[in-house]
């Protein structure tokens, strides 16, 4: 938890469609300020979430708070400082870029002379400043990307997978786009089921799945309470067997090619692995432990992979 | 070979998936055959039936009693003779009361056909008196033409064969001199051999062949010039002189280009949500009541603008529009039609699942509506109970009813108030109905 004052919060929200319980029981707490991911595999209910924060979807049961307040479904108000980046290319198409900036700017109320100025600064930091009056149609798919993550003036801003179909370049030009307004104190919001991303992007994560949250924190403490997510590599090599023997009864075992990958369960003991490795003279090389990531954690918390 | 196969099969998977092209194919052009086999092809005649004709018979005879039975059983006229009184009594049709009609309800009654005093008083034939409103210049000449025929076809023997008249011998003896004269005149030969003819088939023999009436009535241009000299129709025109009768085809294409682009338009929400525009716009301030109401009010303007602009074209082509007196009424009837099917394009947006469902429904009711409500064509060839009882069920029905009233009838906004009434009455309904099926539906899911 952030130690700033909560910007959004969320508690015991649940939504079902028919007998599918897309979100059980959220409870969440978003900092002023923060950079906050949801990770999670396509179907796990990061989309829902941020339909239920924006009123798209009224939530079944629980309640949300902007700044404090308690949100109803329809109030208006309380979601103007609220701005979406759906996964869908949200732009009209057949206006121009800045055009476009001129409609959604207008849609949150500022004036013209406000929106002029934000539209270049904003088109600007995306490098779409030159061709602000070309129809959005005639873009490539990452110039679309690009545009359509830029909202004029949202407090907090979510992202839903904002870089899906997106090239190498357009995808670091979202990235620094979006870190440049984390600095500078805007709040956002972002799911994806790329790990890297969160990893480059997020301070804090909340790892989802089945619409339940299975753990939330910061980065490093969640891979630092993941110790049990790191992996063990044991080298398919003569005399191995005593090592691999133990290893099985420490967690998983699953045999690849050339080695042995160990997933931990919770009775590891990697210090009775280096003493069978002692007691028969063999190369501590044999044994390989790879650090938790977050697509270790996820597989430890979902017995999945993320991208299944 | 096989590789052909596959791709037809292939071409006709995609086409059945395609439910709009599906109806567009087949449902369409059914509904289309069914609209016009009613129109043109009811009844055991091809031409339009049940036209209101007042009958004023001043001379109350036998005889012209008779003749008003011929045009009763006329199917082309619905033959009014007598009038309803306060004490339930019915009266004969005066000619103040029906030309009174004429004017005040222009809509149901366009012809007055008034049987004078003075019938017979004419030197030579018979003298009757047409009040009309040819507010339609094809149901204008269907409606005189027919008229024609059965007046020649009936009247004059009639007339000939009755006493009641007052017809002596020498009468007589004078009509047949002269109607030889006019037959020799405009079919040639020698009057006095026609004069012969007559007196040796005791008389011209018309009476007897109603045949030959016929064919005096319908056209060729001898006989009816010269049965045209025997009947004096004097004709006078209550509304429309100097009307260009083109306002009933700038009005049809107007209003059913009308609700063919505001489907369109209001349809585009789909696009919207598919685009995830809703997502968008709805994760700030706006809320989807705003969303609807703003497309209604595009949607209406964009009608309003669009129905202006082809009466201003109508106008340049065919001066349609002849006095300013009719532009306040004609915007009022405008932004009435606007709202109405306006409402109407939100009200298939709401039913429909998607944009190809609102577009394949919005042809098919949009067609339908605009020919039974009289914008494809005119609603005199519709079968009377069409009219009757299924037209005013088309907005399209009311937009033409007042657009004509004010193109063709000067009709000012007091006497259009029922068509706004009833427009603005149909967009209120409709609306809500369209609001409570976007709430209940999922456009915005």
């Amino acid at each position: 938890m952030t130690a700033s004052k909560p910007i959004l919060e969320l508690t015991g929200i649940s939504k079902s469609f028919g007998s599918i319980h897309a979100l059980r029981e959220v409870d969440l707490s978003i900092a002023t300020g923060e950079f906050f991911g949801f990770l999670g595999p396509n179907g796990a209910g990061k989309s829902t979430l941020l339909k239920v924060f924006c009123g798209f979807q009224p939530a079944d049961t629980g309640e949300i708070r902007i700044k404090g307040q308690p949100v109803a479904a329809d109030d208006q108000q309380a979601r103007r400082s609220l701005g979406l980046v759906p996964q869908e290319l949200a732009l009209y198409d057949r206006l121009s870029a800045i055009n476009n900036l001129r409609v959604f700017g207008g849609i949150h109320g500022l004036g013209r002379a406000r929106i002029e100025e934000k539209g270049r600064e904003l088109l600007e930091s995306v490098g779409l400043w030159e061709r602000r009056n070309d129809r959005v149609k005639d873009f490539s798919g990452g110039m679309k990307r690009r545009l359509n993550i830029i909202l004029p003036e949202p407090d907090i801003l979510l992202c839903d997978e904002p870089t899906v179909g997106v090239d190498p370049q357009s995808r670091n030009a979202i990235f620094e786009f979006l870190e440049n307004l984390n600095r500078r104190g805007l709040t956002i919001l972002y799911t994806t089921h790329y790990m890297e991303e969160a990893e480059r992007l997020c301070r804090r994560i909340a790892i989802i799945d089945h619409g339940k949250i299975l753990a939330c924190d910061k980065q490093d403490r969640l891979l630092a309470d993941a110790g049990s997510g790191c992996e063990v590599l044991i080298k398919k090599a003569p005399g191995m067997e005593p090592v691999v023997e133990a290893a099985g009864g420490q967690g998983e075992l699953i045999e690849e090619d050339l080695t042995w990958r160990l997933v931990p369960g919770p009775g590891l003991r990697l210090s009775r692995l280096y003493a069978i490795i002692e007691e028969h003279g063999l190369s501590h090389e044999h044994l390989q432990v790879r650090q938790p990531s977050l697509e270790g954690l996820f597989l430890q918390l979902t017995g999945r992979k993320l991208r299944d | 070979m096989n590789t052909i196969l596959s791709l037809v099969k292939k071409d006709f998977l995609l086409f059945w998936k395609d439910k709009t092209a599906v109806v567009l194919t087949f449902a369409v052009p059914m509904l289309l055959i069914v609209i016009f086999g009613i129109i043109f092809m009811s009844g055991d005649n091809s031409g339009p039936s049940g036209i209101r004709l007042l009958v004023v018979d001043e001379v109350q005879s036998e005889e012209s009693a008779e003749l008003v039975g011929f045009l009763q059983r006329e199917d082309t006229f619905n033959v009014l003779t007598e009038r309803n009184l306060a004490d339930g009594e019915t009266a004969p049709l005066d000619r103040d009361y029906a030309g009174q009609l004429l004017r005040t309800d222009p809509g149901s009654y366009r012809y007055v056909l008034i049987l004078p005093e003075n019938l017979m008083d004419a030197d030579f034939g018979l003298n009757f008196e047409l009040l009309y409103n040819p507010q339609n210049p094809v149901e204008n000449n269907i409606v005189q033409g027919i008229l024609q025929k059965v007046l020649f076809s009936n009247a004059f023997p009639l007339l000939m064969n009755s006493e009641s008249y007052g017809l002596t011998d020498e009468m007589r003896d004078s009509f047949d001199d002269e109607l030889s004269e006019v037959i020799a005149r405009h079919f040639g030969g020698d009057p006095e051999e026609i004069r012969a003819q007559f007196d040796a088939d005791g008389f011209w023999g018309l009476g007897g062949s109603s045949g030959e009436g016929e064919e005096g009535g319908s056209g060729e241009s001898g006989s009816s010039d010269a049965l045209g000299e025997l009947f004096n129709i004097e004709k006078t025109q209550v509304y429309g002189e100097g009307k260009n009768p083109a306002s009933q085809s700038v009005g049809g294409w107007a209003v059913m280009f009308l609700l063919f682009s505001l489907s369109g338009a209001a349809s585009s929400l789909f696009e919207e949500r598919e685009a995830g525009l809703f997502l968008r716009i709805l994760s700030g301030p706006a809320t989807r009541a705003q969303i609807l109401w703003s497309k209604f009010f595009f949607c209406g303007l964009l009608g309003l603008i669009q129905m202006l602009v082809l009466f201003t074209f109508g106008h340049l082509l065919y001066g349609i529009i002849t006095s300013p007196a009719q532009l306040l009424p004609l915007l009022l009837i405008s932004i009435a039609t606007a709202a109405a099917a306006t409402a109407f394009g939100m009200l298939l947006a709401s039913l429909a699942q998607t944009q190809a469902q609102a577009n394949g429904l919005g042809t098919l009711l949009i067609l339908t509506m605009s020919a039974f409500g009289g914008a494809m064509f005119p609603l005199f060839m519709m079968p009377e109970f069409i009219r009757t009882y299924i037209s005013p069920f088309s907005l399209v029905y009311w937009a033409m009813d007042g657009i004509l009233a004010v193109l063709w009838r000067d009709a000012g906004v007091l006497q259009i108030l029922p068509q706004i009434g009833v427009l603005c009455a149909v967009a209120a309904a409709i609306l809500a109905i369209a609001l409570w099926r976007f709430r209940k539906g999922d456009l915005f899911r």
